[in-house]
Protein backbone atom coordinates (compact mmCIF):
# COMPACT_ATOMS: atom_id res chain seq x y z
CA UNK A 1 0.00 0.00 0.00
CA UNK A 2 1.74 3.62 -1.05
CA UNK A 3 1.37 6.83 1.36
CA UNK A 4 -1.20 8.11 -1.28
CA UNK A 5 -3.87 5.19 -0.79
CA UNK A 6 -3.52 5.32 3.10
CA UNK A 7 -4.56 8.87 2.82
CA UNK A 8 -7.08 8.67 0.40
CA UNK A 9 -10.66 9.90 1.66
CA UNK A 10 -13.95 8.92 0.33
CA UNK A 11 -16.00 11.33 -0.37
CA UNK A 12 -19.64 10.95 1.21
CA UNK A 13 -22.56 11.50 -0.01
CA UNK A 14 -25.72 10.94 2.44
CA UNK A 15 -28.04 10.87 -0.33
CA UNK A 16 -26.50 8.20 -2.56
CA UNK A 17 -25.73 5.72 0.82
CA UNK A 18 -29.54 6.29 1.51
CA UNK A 19 -29.92 5.51 -2.56
CA UNK A 20 -27.77 2.44 -2.33
CA UNK A 21 -29.81 1.20 0.92
CA UNK A 22 -32.64 1.44 -0.64
CA UNK A 23 -31.56 -0.92 -2.95
CA UNK A 24 -30.87 -3.71 -0.55
CA UNK A 25 -32.87 -7.13 -0.65
CA UNK A 26 -32.82 -6.66 3.13
CA UNK A 27 -34.52 -4.07 5.42
CA UNK A 28 -32.13 -1.75 7.77
CA UNK A 29 -33.69 0.06 10.58
CA UNK A 30 -32.18 1.86 13.30
CA UNK A 31 -33.96 2.62 16.59
CA UNK A 32 -33.59 4.70 19.65
CA UNK A 33 -33.01 3.75 23.22
CA UNK A 34 -36.90 4.17 23.66
CA UNK A 35 -36.94 1.45 20.63
CA UNK A 36 -38.75 3.94 18.15
CA UNK A 37 -37.54 4.01 14.32
CA UNK A 38 -35.33 6.70 13.63
CA UNK A 39 -33.94 5.34 10.21
CA UNK A 40 -35.34 2.64 7.97
CA UNK A 41 -34.52 1.66 4.00
CA UNK A 42 -37.09 0.90 1.46
CA UNK A 43 -37.34 -2.67 1.99
CA UNK A 44 -38.89 -2.25 5.81
CA UNK A 45 -41.07 0.60 4.29
CA UNK A 46 -42.65 -2.14 1.36
CA UNK A 47 -43.00 -5.24 4.20
CA UNK A 48 -44.72 -2.45 6.77
CA UNK A 49 -46.66 -1.42 3.93
CA UNK A 50 -45.94 2.62 5.58
CA UNK A 51 -43.75 5.44 3.75
CA UNK A 52 -40.25 5.79 5.09
CA UNK A 53 -41.04 8.88 6.18
CA UNK A 54 -44.56 8.14 8.21
CA UNK A 55 -42.17 4.90 10.18
CA UNK A 56 -39.96 7.50 11.69
CA UNK A 57 -40.50 8.08 15.65
CA UNK A 58 -43.06 4.45 15.69
CA UNK A 59 -42.62 2.07 18.19
CA UNK A 60 -40.96 -1.00 16.90
CA UNK A 61 -43.42 -3.04 19.16
CA UNK A 62 -46.13 -1.73 16.53
CA UNK A 63 -44.47 -4.04 13.54
CA UNK A 64 -44.56 -7.44 15.32
CA UNK A 65 -47.28 -9.79 16.79
CA UNK A 66 -48.20 -10.41 20.22
CA UNK A 67 -46.51 -13.00 20.49
CA UNK A 68 -43.55 -11.77 19.37
CA UNK A 69 -43.22 -8.93 21.63
CA UNK A 70 -43.67 -11.35 24.44
CA UNK A 71 -40.76 -13.06 22.42
CA UNK A 72 -38.79 -9.47 22.43
CA UNK A 73 -39.22 -8.35 25.79
CA UNK A 74 -38.67 -12.08 27.56
CA UNK A 75 -35.67 -13.23 25.13
CA UNK A 76 -34.83 -10.52 22.27
CA UNK A 77 -34.00 -7.60 24.40
CA UNK A 78 -32.93 -9.18 27.56
CA UNK A 79 -29.87 -11.06 25.04
CA UNK A 80 -29.73 -7.73 23.25
CA UNK A 81 -28.59 -5.29 26.48
CA UNK A 82 -26.56 -8.78 27.94
CA UNK A 83 -24.92 -9.67 24.80
CA UNK A 84 -24.73 -6.21 23.21
CA UNK A 85 -25.75 -8.78 19.76
CA UNK A 86 -28.91 -11.00 18.64
CA UNK A 87 -28.46 -12.98 15.92
CA UNK A 88 -30.86 -15.29 13.91
CA UNK A 89 -34.32 -14.88 15.88
CA UNK A 90 -37.39 -15.69 14.07
CA UNK A 91 -40.29 -13.07 14.62
CA UNK A 92 -43.65 -12.58 13.13
CA UNK A 93 -43.84 -9.01 11.14
CA UNK A 94 -46.86 -7.34 11.40
CA UNK A 95 -47.81 -5.59 8.23
CA UNK A 96 -49.87 -2.12 8.83
CA UNK A 97 -52.87 -4.15 6.76
CA UNK A 98 -52.55 -6.95 9.26
CA UNK A 99 -50.38 -9.26 7.17
CA UNK A 100 -47.93 -11.70 9.24
CA UNK A 101 -44.55 -12.36 7.60
CA UNK A 102 -41.73 -14.55 9.15
CA UNK A 103 -38.73 -12.56 9.68
CA UNK A 104 -35.28 -12.93 10.31
CA UNK A 105 -33.90 -10.19 12.43
CA UNK A 106 -29.92 -9.87 13.50
CA UNK A 107 -29.47 -6.87 16.04
CA UNK A 108 -26.45 -5.21 17.34
CA UNK A 109 -26.41 -2.89 20.68
CA UNK A 110 -24.59 0.89 19.50
CA UNK A 111 -23.74 4.02 21.54
CA UNK A 112 -26.64 5.67 23.82
CA UNK A 113 -28.81 2.80 23.56
CA UNK A 114 -29.28 2.82 19.71
CA UNK A 115 -30.02 -0.31 17.90
CA UNK A 116 -29.64 -1.45 14.64
CA UNK A 117 -31.72 -4.20 13.08
CA UNK A 118 -31.07 -6.39 10.01
CA UNK A 119 -34.12 -7.57 9.01
CA UNK A 120 -35.09 -9.97 5.73
CA UNK A 121 -38.54 -12.28 5.02
CA UNK A 122 -37.83 -15.87 6.22
CA UNK A 123 -41.15 -17.67 4.25
CA UNK A 124 -39.54 -20.25 2.79
CA UNK A 125 -37.14 -21.25 5.62
CA UNK A 126 -40.49 -20.93 7.84
CA UNK A 127 -42.18 -23.25 5.87
CA UNK A 128 -39.67 -25.96 5.96
CA UNK A 129 -39.15 -25.55 9.59
CA UNK A 130 -42.95 -25.91 10.11
CA UNK A 131 -42.50 -29.39 8.24
CA UNK A 132 -39.93 -30.61 10.02
CA UNK A 133 -41.31 -29.42 13.47
CA UNK A 134 -44.33 -31.21 12.23
CA UNK A 135 -42.11 -34.31 11.75
CA UNK A 136 -40.73 -34.11 14.86
CA UNK A 137 -43.88 -34.67 16.84
CA UNK A 138 -45.04 -36.98 14.56
CA UNK A 139 -42.05 -38.92 15.11
CA UNK A 140 -42.19 -38.18 19.36
CA UNK A 141 -45.82 -39.32 19.29
CA UNK A 142 -44.87 -42.95 17.50
CA UNK A 143 -41.95 -43.05 20.16
CA UNK A 144 -44.39 -42.44 22.72
CA UNK A 145 -46.57 -44.92 21.62
CA UNK A 146 -43.41 -47.60 21.08
CA UNK A 147 -42.39 -47.10 24.59
CA UNK A 148 -45.75 -47.57 26.57
CA UNK A 149 -46.26 -51.03 23.81
CA UNK A 150 -42.43 -51.82 24.92
CA UNK A 151 -43.09 -51.48 28.69
CA UNK A 152 -46.60 -52.14 29.63
CA UNK A 153 -49.07 -55.16 29.78
CA UNK A 154 -51.51 -54.40 26.42
CA UNK A 155 -54.44 -55.96 28.57
CA UNK A 156 -54.25 -54.08 32.44
CA UNK A 157 -52.29 -51.56 31.18
CA UNK A 158 -49.37 -52.70 34.29
CA UNK A 159 -45.99 -52.73 33.55
CA UNK A 160 -44.60 -55.67 31.92
CA UNK A 161 -41.81 -57.69 33.45
CA UNK A 162 -39.05 -56.28 31.18
CA UNK A 163 -39.96 -52.84 32.73
CA UNK A 164 -40.79 -53.64 36.35
CA UNK A 165 -37.01 -55.59 36.03
CA UNK A 166 -35.78 -52.25 34.99
CA UNK A 167 -37.54 -49.78 37.33
CA UNK A 168 -37.17 -52.52 40.30
CA UNK A 169 -32.99 -52.41 39.48
CA UNK A 170 -33.02 -48.61 40.59
CA UNK A 171 -35.43 -49.17 43.51
CA UNK A 172 -33.33 -51.45 45.05
CA UNK A 173 -30.33 -49.32 44.23
CA UNK A 174 -31.86 -46.20 45.87
CA UNK A 175 -32.77 -48.19 49.07
CA UNK A 176 -29.37 -49.48 49.46
CA UNK A 177 -28.17 -45.79 49.19
CA UNK A 178 -30.76 -44.55 51.79
CA UNK A 179 -30.29 -47.60 54.03
CA UNK A 180 -33.73 -48.11 53.65
CA UNK A 181 -35.86 -51.48 52.90
CA UNK A 182 -38.58 -52.54 50.42
CA UNK A 183 -40.99 -55.19 50.03
CA UNK A 184 -41.66 -57.30 46.88
CA UNK A 185 -44.84 -59.24 46.74
CA UNK A 186 -46.00 -61.56 44.47
CA UNK A 187 -49.29 -62.28 43.65
CA UNK A 188 -51.65 -65.42 41.87
CA UNK A 189 -54.74 -65.41 41.63
CA UNK A 190 -56.33 -68.64 42.76
CA UNK A 191 -57.61 -71.82 40.44
CA UNK A 192 -57.59 -68.91 37.74
CA UNK A 193 -57.40 -71.65 35.11
CA UNK A 194 -60.85 -72.94 36.16
CA UNK A 195 -62.69 -69.70 36.04
CA UNK A 196 -61.22 -69.46 32.38
CA UNK A 197 -62.67 -73.05 31.51
CA UNK A 198 -65.58 -72.42 33.22
CA UNK A 199 -66.68 -69.24 32.29
CA UNK A 200 -64.57 -68.69 29.27
CA UNK A 201 -61.45 -66.10 28.43
CA UNK A 202 -63.35 -63.15 27.98
CA UNK A 203 -64.54 -63.43 31.51
CA UNK A 204 -60.93 -64.21 32.75
CA UNK A 205 -59.68 -61.14 30.92
CA UNK A 206 -62.28 -59.08 32.66
CA UNK A 207 -61.56 -60.75 36.09
CA UNK A 208 -57.46 -59.92 35.41
CA UNK A 209 -58.59 -55.87 34.46
CA UNK A 210 -60.87 -55.44 37.59
CA UNK A 211 -58.02 -57.04 39.89
CA UNK A 212 -55.42 -54.82 38.24
CA UNK A 213 -57.69 -51.51 38.92
CA UNK A 214 -57.42 -53.01 42.52
CA UNK A 215 -53.91 -52.87 42.79
CA UNK A 216 -53.27 -49.14 41.01
CA UNK A 217 -56.03 -48.20 43.60
CA UNK A 218 -53.85 -49.34 46.49
CA UNK A 219 -50.61 -49.01 45.32
CA UNK A 220 -49.03 -45.56 46.92
CA UNK A 221 -47.00 -42.67 44.46
CA UNK A 222 -43.75 -45.18 44.44
CA UNK A 223 -45.15 -48.00 44.09
CA UNK A 224 -44.49 -50.10 41.20
CA UNK A 225 -47.24 -52.58 40.26
CA UNK A 226 -47.00 -55.35 37.31
CA UNK A 227 -48.33 -57.80 35.66
CA UNK A 228 -45.48 -60.70 35.10
CA UNK A 229 -47.52 -63.60 33.78
CA UNK A 230 -51.19 -65.42 32.89
CA UNK A 231 -52.77 -64.40 36.31
CA UNK A 232 -48.81 -63.54 38.46
CA UNK A 233 -48.70 -60.12 39.67
CA UNK A 234 -45.36 -57.88 41.40
CA UNK A 235 -45.99 -55.01 43.77
CA UNK A 236 -42.49 -53.31 44.66
CA UNK A 237 -43.01 -51.35 47.62
CA UNK A 238 -40.40 -48.87 48.84
CA UNK A 239 -39.52 -47.34 51.91
CA UNK A 240 -41.42 -49.95 54.24
CA UNK A 241 -41.02 -52.89 56.94
CA UNK A 242 -42.14 -56.17 56.98
CA UNK A 243 -45.01 -55.54 59.35
CA UNK A 244 -46.57 -53.03 56.49
CA UNK A 245 -45.99 -54.40 54.11
CA UNK A 246 -48.01 -57.55 55.35
CA UNK A 247 -50.72 -54.98 56.17
CA UNK A 248 -51.04 -53.58 52.05
CA UNK A 249 -51.01 -57.52 51.24
CA UNK A 250 -53.45 -58.26 53.25
CA UNK A 251 -55.88 -55.42 52.42
CA UNK A 252 -55.04 -55.90 49.14
CA UNK A 253 -56.15 -59.60 48.88
CA UNK A 254 -59.22 -58.78 51.42
CA UNK A 255 -60.32 -56.22 48.61
CA UNK A 256 -60.28 -58.44 45.97
CA UNK A 257 -62.18 -61.18 47.57
CA UNK A 258 -64.78 -58.67 48.15
CA UNK A 259 -65.50 -57.65 44.38
CA UNK A 260 -67.80 -59.61 42.06
CA UNK A 261 -67.32 -59.39 38.39
CA UNK A 262 -70.35 -60.90 36.28
CA UNK A 263 -71.21 -62.50 39.65
CA UNK A 264 -67.94 -64.44 39.97
CA UNK A 265 -65.51 -63.55 42.79
CA UNK A 266 -61.74 -64.35 43.12
CA UNK A 267 -58.99 -64.89 45.61
CA UNK A 268 -55.01 -64.06 45.68
CA UNK A 269 -52.66 -66.18 47.12
CA UNK A 270 -49.73 -63.91 48.26
CA UNK A 271 -45.75 -64.49 48.75
CA UNK A 272 -44.15 -61.59 50.24
CA UNK A 273 -40.49 -60.53 51.31
CA UNK A 274 -38.95 -57.32 52.64
CA UNK A 275 -35.12 -56.60 51.71
CA UNK A 276 -32.57 -56.77 54.92
CA UNK A 277 -30.09 -54.42 55.20
CA UNK A 278 -26.44 -55.93 54.72
CA UNK A 279 -27.84 -59.52 53.27
CA UNK A 280 -26.29 -58.09 49.70
CA UNK A 281 -29.71 -59.65 47.92
CA UNK A 282 -30.21 -58.12 44.02
CA UNK A 283 -33.87 -58.03 43.41
CA UNK A 284 -34.24 -60.87 41.42
CA UNK A 285 -33.06 -62.88 44.62
CA UNK A 286 -35.77 -60.87 46.13
CA UNK A 287 -38.19 -61.97 43.20
CA UNK A 288 -37.25 -65.46 43.76
CA UNK A 289 -37.72 -65.59 47.87
CA UNK A 290 -41.38 -63.72 47.04
CA UNK A 291 -42.07 -66.43 45.16
CA UNK A 292 -41.28 -69.17 47.67
CA UNK A 293 -43.84 -67.35 49.91
CA UNK A 294 -46.54 -67.65 47.29
CA UNK A 295 -45.92 -71.22 46.51
CA UNK A 296 -45.99 -71.54 50.55
CA UNK A 297 -49.12 -69.67 50.50
CA UNK A 298 -50.69 -71.74 47.83
CA UNK A 299 -49.56 -75.14 49.29
CA UNK A 300 -51.20 -74.03 52.55
CA UNK A 301 -54.40 -73.42 51.73
CA UNK A 302 -54.67 -70.19 49.35
CA UNK A 303 -56.25 -67.42 49.81
CA UNK A 304 -53.81 -65.94 52.55
CA UNK A 305 -50.20 -63.96 52.45
CA UNK A 306 -47.23 -65.46 53.43
CA UNK A 307 -44.32 -63.43 54.19
CA UNK A 308 -40.41 -65.11 53.39
CA UNK A 309 -37.42 -63.88 55.20
CA UNK A 310 -34.21 -62.05 53.56
CA UNK A 311 -32.46 -62.79 56.57
CA UNK A 312 -32.72 -66.03 56.56
CA UNK A 313 -34.05 -67.31 53.41
CA UNK A 314 -37.17 -69.37 52.86
CA UNK B 1 -40.09 -39.63 49.96
CA UNK B 2 -37.28 -38.45 52.33
CA UNK B 3 -37.00 -34.98 53.37
CA UNK B 4 -33.35 -35.42 52.10
CA UNK B 5 -34.48 -36.68 48.96
CA UNK B 6 -37.14 -34.14 48.71
CA UNK B 7 -34.70 -31.29 49.39
CA UNK B 8 -32.53 -32.40 47.05
CA UNK B 9 -35.05 -32.88 44.14
CA UNK B 10 -36.69 -29.64 44.94
CA UNK B 11 -33.02 -27.35 45.71
CA UNK B 12 -34.77 -26.56 48.94
CA UNK B 13 -32.92 -23.46 50.93
CA UNK B 14 -33.68 -22.52 54.32
CA UNK B 15 -32.69 -19.04 55.06
CA UNK B 16 -33.77 -16.22 57.79
CA UNK B 17 -34.99 -16.42 61.31
CA UNK B 18 -35.07 -20.07 62.56
CA UNK B 19 -38.70 -20.50 64.41
CA UNK B 20 -40.23 -17.22 62.72
CA UNK B 21 -43.23 -17.49 60.97
CA UNK B 22 -42.38 -19.48 57.39
CA UNK B 23 -42.49 -17.80 54.10
CA UNK B 24 -42.10 -19.99 51.55
CA UNK B 25 -41.15 -18.43 47.87
CA UNK B 26 -42.38 -20.53 44.69
CA UNK B 27 -40.97 -18.82 41.59
CA UNK B 28 -42.95 -18.83 38.05
CA UNK B 29 -42.09 -19.42 34.67
CA UNK B 30 -39.05 -19.05 33.32
CA UNK B 31 -37.30 -18.55 36.35
CA UNK B 32 -35.82 -20.21 39.71
CA UNK B 33 -35.49 -19.41 43.43
CA UNK B 34 -32.58 -16.87 42.27
CA UNK B 35 -35.45 -14.18 41.18
CA UNK B 36 -36.41 -13.57 44.65
CA UNK B 37 -32.71 -12.01 45.36
CA UNK B 38 -33.98 -8.54 45.41
CA UNK B 39 -36.29 -8.98 48.07
CA UNK B 40 -34.67 -11.57 50.14
CA UNK B 41 -32.95 -9.13 52.84
CA UNK B 42 -36.41 -6.98 53.59
CA UNK B 43 -38.12 -10.58 54.61
CA UNK B 44 -34.83 -12.74 56.16
CA UNK B 45 -35.06 -10.62 59.75
CA UNK B 46 -38.43 -11.66 60.89
CA UNK B 47 -39.24 -15.03 58.56
CA UNK B 48 -38.02 -18.56 58.14
CA UNK B 49 -37.63 -18.27 54.18
CA UNK B 50 -38.46 -21.53 52.05
CA UNK B 51 -36.42 -20.97 49.06
CA UNK B 52 -36.72 -23.93 46.17
CA UNK B 53 -37.32 -24.80 42.45
CA UNK B 54 -39.77 -26.71 40.82
CA UNK B 55 -38.38 -30.44 39.53
CA UNK B 56 -37.44 -28.61 36.03
CA UNK B 57 -36.29 -25.79 37.03
CA UNK B 58 -32.97 -24.33 38.27
CA UNK B 59 -30.81 -26.61 40.01
CA UNK B 60 -33.93 -28.76 40.95
CA UNK B 61 -32.93 -32.88 39.87
CA UNK B 62 -34.24 -33.33 36.51
CA UNK B 63 -34.24 -37.23 36.75
CA UNK B 64 -37.81 -36.73 38.56
CA UNK B 65 -38.93 -34.59 35.74
CA UNK B 66 -42.52 -36.04 34.47
CA UNK B 67 -44.12 -34.70 31.24
CA UNK B 68 -47.11 -36.16 32.45
CA UNK B 69 -46.91 -34.82 36.06
CA UNK B 70 -46.23 -31.33 34.99
CA UNK B 71 -48.34 -31.01 32.37
CA UNK B 72 -50.83 -30.00 35.14
CA UNK B 73 -50.21 -27.20 37.69
CA UNK B 74 -51.59 -29.98 40.14
CA UNK B 75 -48.11 -31.75 39.57
CA UNK B 76 -46.58 -28.48 40.38
CA UNK B 77 -48.69 -28.03 43.58
CA UNK B 78 -47.34 -31.16 44.54
CA UNK B 79 -44.35 -30.43 44.45
CA UNK B 80 -44.82 -27.60 47.35
CA UNK B 81 -47.37 -30.25 49.47
CA UNK B 82 -44.28 -32.82 49.14
CA UNK B 83 -41.52 -29.89 50.88
CA UNK B 84 -44.43 -28.94 52.81
CA UNK B 85 -44.98 -32.54 54.42
CA UNK B 86 -41.63 -33.74 54.23
CA UNK B 87 -40.14 -30.51 56.49
CA UNK B 88 -43.34 -30.81 58.85
CA UNK B 89 -43.80 -27.35 57.89
CA UNK B 90 -46.84 -25.41 59.54
CA UNK B 91 -48.41 -22.28 59.70
CA UNK B 92 -46.66 -21.69 56.07
CA UNK B 93 -47.43 -18.33 54.05
CA UNK B 94 -46.67 -19.04 50.52
CA UNK B 95 -45.65 -15.73 47.83
CA UNK B 96 -46.06 -17.13 44.61
CA UNK B 97 -45.08 -15.55 41.38
CA UNK B 98 -47.58 -15.45 38.39
CA UNK B 99 -48.41 -18.73 37.79
CA UNK B 100 -47.26 -19.54 41.18
CA UNK B 101 -49.88 -18.19 42.87
CA UNK B 102 -52.54 -20.52 41.38
CA UNK B 103 -50.00 -23.12 42.02
CA UNK B 104 -50.14 -21.83 45.37
CA UNK B 105 -54.00 -21.99 45.83
CA UNK B 106 -54.31 -25.85 44.15
CA UNK B 107 -51.61 -26.82 46.81
CA UNK B 108 -53.56 -24.34 49.71
CA UNK B 109 -56.86 -26.50 48.83
CA UNK B 110 -54.71 -29.83 49.96
CA UNK B 111 -53.72 -28.43 52.74
CA UNK B 112 -55.70 -25.93 54.19
CA UNK B 113 -55.42 -26.70 57.57
CA UNK B 114 -51.29 -25.93 56.85
CA UNK B 115 -51.16 -22.99 53.96
CA UNK B 116 -52.72 -20.01 55.83
CA UNK B 117 -51.93 -16.76 53.82
CA UNK B 118 -50.89 -16.18 50.14
CA UNK B 119 -48.98 -13.14 48.64
CA UNK B 120 -50.21 -13.27 44.74
CA UNK B 121 -47.18 -11.15 42.78
CA UNK B 122 -48.92 -10.35 39.76
CA UNK B 123 -51.14 -13.71 39.48
CA UNK B 124 -53.50 -14.87 36.90
CA UNK B 125 -55.83 -17.82 36.72
CA UNK B 126 -56.33 -17.78 33.07
CA UNK B 127 -54.55 -15.73 30.75
CA UNK B 128 -56.59 -16.75 27.86
CA UNK B 129 -59.59 -14.64 27.09
CA UNK B 130 -62.91 -16.30 27.91
CA UNK B 131 -65.84 -14.55 26.19
CA UNK B 132 -68.13 -12.67 27.44
CA UNK B 133 -67.09 -11.88 30.75
CA UNK B 134 -63.21 -13.30 31.27
CA UNK B 135 -60.53 -11.41 29.66
CA UNK B 136 -57.11 -12.79 30.36
CA UNK B 137 -54.98 -11.19 27.44
CA UNK B 138 -54.37 -13.68 25.08
CA UNK B 139 -56.42 -15.61 22.49
CA UNK B 140 -55.62 -19.37 21.84
CA UNK B 141 -53.86 -18.22 18.68
CA UNK B 142 -51.30 -15.58 20.22
CA UNK B 143 -49.83 -18.55 22.04
CA UNK B 144 -50.20 -20.78 19.53
CA UNK B 145 -47.39 -18.57 17.57
CA UNK B 146 -45.25 -17.94 20.89
CA UNK B 147 -44.55 -21.77 20.96
CA UNK B 148 -44.33 -21.51 17.31
CA UNK B 149 -41.55 -18.72 17.52
CA UNK B 150 -40.11 -20.89 20.87
CA UNK B 151 -39.69 -23.84 18.07
CA UNK B 152 -38.20 -22.00 15.66
CA UNK B 153 -35.44 -20.46 17.97
CA UNK B 154 -34.75 -23.35 19.93
CA UNK B 155 -30.77 -22.69 19.81
CA UNK B 156 -30.89 -19.65 21.07
CA UNK B 157 -33.80 -20.12 23.35
CA UNK B 158 -32.33 -23.32 25.06
CA UNK B 159 -29.23 -21.63 26.18
CA UNK B 160 -31.09 -18.41 27.63
CA UNK B 161 -34.70 -17.51 28.93
CA UNK B 162 -35.34 -14.55 30.70
CA UNK B 163 -38.19 -14.29 33.54
CA UNK B 164 -40.79 -12.63 32.04
CA UNK B 165 -39.94 -9.57 33.20
CA UNK B 166 -39.48 -6.48 31.19
CA UNK B 167 -41.67 -3.37 30.86
CA UNK B 168 -41.19 -1.27 28.02
CA UNK B 169 -40.66 1.56 30.11
CA UNK B 170 -38.20 0.10 32.65
CA UNK B 171 -34.70 1.64 32.18
CA UNK B 172 -32.35 -0.34 30.41
CA UNK B 173 -29.68 -0.16 33.36
CA UNK B 174 -32.62 -1.95 35.23
CA UNK B 175 -33.31 -4.27 32.39
CA UNK B 176 -29.47 -4.99 32.04
CA UNK B 177 -29.31 -5.55 35.32
CA UNK B 178 -32.22 -8.12 35.57
CA UNK B 179 -30.98 -9.58 32.11
CA UNK B 180 -28.21 -11.17 34.24
CA UNK B 181 -30.87 -13.31 35.83
CA UNK B 182 -31.02 -15.55 33.04
CA UNK B 183 -32.05 -18.73 33.74
CA UNK B 184 -30.73 -21.95 31.95
CA UNK B 185 -33.62 -24.37 30.89
CA UNK B 186 -34.14 -27.06 29.49
CA UNK B 187 -36.15 -26.36 26.42
CA UNK B 188 -38.45 -29.40 26.86
CA UNK B 189 -39.53 -28.83 30.85
CA UNK B 190 -39.50 -24.99 29.58
CA UNK B 191 -41.97 -25.15 27.09
CA UNK B 192 -43.89 -28.12 28.90
CA UNK B 193 -44.12 -25.56 31.68
CA UNK B 194 -44.88 -22.52 29.24
CA UNK B 195 -48.31 -24.70 28.01
CA UNK B 196 -49.17 -25.72 31.60
CA UNK B 197 -48.96 -22.16 32.43
CA UNK B 198 -50.99 -20.02 29.47
CA UNK B 199 -53.48 -22.95 28.22
CA UNK B 200 -54.50 -23.94 31.86
CA UNK B 201 -57.86 -22.31 33.75
CA UNK B 202 -57.99 -22.72 36.98
CA UNK B 203 -60.68 -19.55 37.91
CA UNK B 204 -62.98 -22.57 38.90
CA UNK B 205 -60.87 -22.58 42.15
CA UNK B 206 -61.00 -19.66 43.37
CA UNK B 207 -64.28 -19.61 45.33
CA UNK B 208 -62.88 -22.31 47.40
CA UNK B 209 -59.67 -20.40 48.67
CA UNK B 210 -60.03 -20.04 52.24
CA UNK B 211 -57.19 -18.86 53.50
CA UNK B 212 -56.06 -15.11 53.58
CA UNK B 213 -54.75 -13.24 50.49
CA UNK B 214 -52.64 -10.37 48.97
CA UNK B 215 -52.72 -9.82 45.10
CA UNK B 216 -50.54 -7.38 43.89
CA UNK B 217 -50.81 -6.22 40.93
CA UNK B 218 -48.57 -3.93 38.11
CA UNK B 219 -50.73 -1.06 36.84
CA UNK B 220 -49.18 -2.02 33.29
CA UNK B 221 -48.53 -5.79 32.89
CA UNK B 222 -48.79 -7.02 29.25
CA UNK B 223 -49.36 -10.43 31.09
CA UNK B 224 -51.89 -9.90 33.85
CA UNK B 225 -53.96 -6.75 33.39
CA UNK B 226 -55.04 -4.69 36.85
CA UNK B 227 -58.62 -6.46 35.61
CA UNK B 228 -57.53 -10.13 36.13
CA UNK B 229 -56.52 -8.99 39.38
CA UNK B 230 -59.62 -7.67 39.77
CA UNK B 231 -61.69 -10.51 39.21
CA UNK B 232 -59.54 -12.92 41.22
CA UNK B 233 -60.39 -10.56 44.18
CA UNK B 234 -64.00 -10.69 43.68
CA UNK B 235 -64.28 -14.58 43.58
CA UNK B 236 -61.53 -14.98 46.39
CA UNK B 237 -63.44 -14.41 49.58
CA UNK B 238 -60.90 -13.34 52.10
CA UNK B 239 -58.82 -10.83 49.54
CA UNK B 240 -57.43 -7.69 48.87
CA UNK B 241 -55.86 -6.10 46.22
CA UNK B 242 -52.98 -3.74 45.75
CA UNK B 243 -52.11 -1.94 42.22
CA UNK B 244 -48.89 -1.42 42.79
CA UNK B 245 -47.71 1.73 40.16
CA UNK B 246 -45.65 -0.01 38.01
CA UNK B 247 -44.84 -1.83 34.23
CA UNK B 248 -43.78 -5.29 33.99
CA UNK B 249 -44.98 -8.61 35.15
CA UNK B 250 -41.99 -9.09 37.71
CA UNK B 251 -42.65 -7.02 40.34
CA UNK B 252 -40.60 -8.65 42.92
CA UNK B 253 -37.51 -7.82 40.99
CA UNK B 254 -38.42 -4.47 39.68
CA UNK B 255 -40.60 -2.91 42.37
CA UNK B 256 -39.21 -4.69 45.71
CA UNK B 257 -38.70 -2.05 47.23
CA UNK B 258 -42.22 -0.74 47.02
CA UNK B 259 -43.88 -4.25 47.73
CA UNK B 260 -42.04 -5.59 50.77
CA UNK B 261 -43.80 -2.74 53.02
CA UNK B 262 -46.90 -3.83 51.55
CA UNK B 263 -46.10 -7.70 52.03
CA UNK B 264 -44.96 -7.12 56.07
CA UNK B 265 -48.11 -5.30 56.59
CA UNK B 266 -49.85 -8.18 55.49
CA UNK B 267 -48.20 -10.73 57.35
CA UNK B 268 -48.45 -9.05 60.21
Amino acid sequence: MNDQDSDFQHPVDHTLSHTFLNEFCSGHLVLDSQRKIVYCNEYISTLSKISQEALIGKSIFTFFTKASNIFLDTYVYPILLHEKLVTESQMSWLSSDGEVVPVMINIKLGQNGMSYWSVYICAKRDKLHTELTNTKEELKAQSENLYELATTDPLTGLLNRRELLAQAENIASQMDRNASSYAVLTLDVDFFKKVNDTHGHQTGDKELIQLAKVLLQERRANDLVARVGGEEFVIVLPDIDEESAFLVAEKIRINVAEQEVDGISITLSIGGVVSAQGMELSFDNLLALSDNALLSAKKTGRNKTMMGSAAKPF
Amino acid sequence: MRLSDIQLRNNVNVLGKADAPILMLAHGFGCDQNMWRFILPALLENYQIILFDYVGSGHSILAHYSTKKYAKLEGYAQDIVDIIDAMLLKNVTIIGHSVSATIASIASLQRPEIIEKIVMVCPSPCFLNRPPDYKGGFEQSDFDELFSLMDKNYIGWANYLAPLVMGNANSPELIGELSGSFCSTDPIVAKTFARTTFYSDYRHILPSLTCKTLILQSASDSLAAVEVGQYMQRNISNSQMVVVDAQGHCLHMTHFHEISPLILAFLE
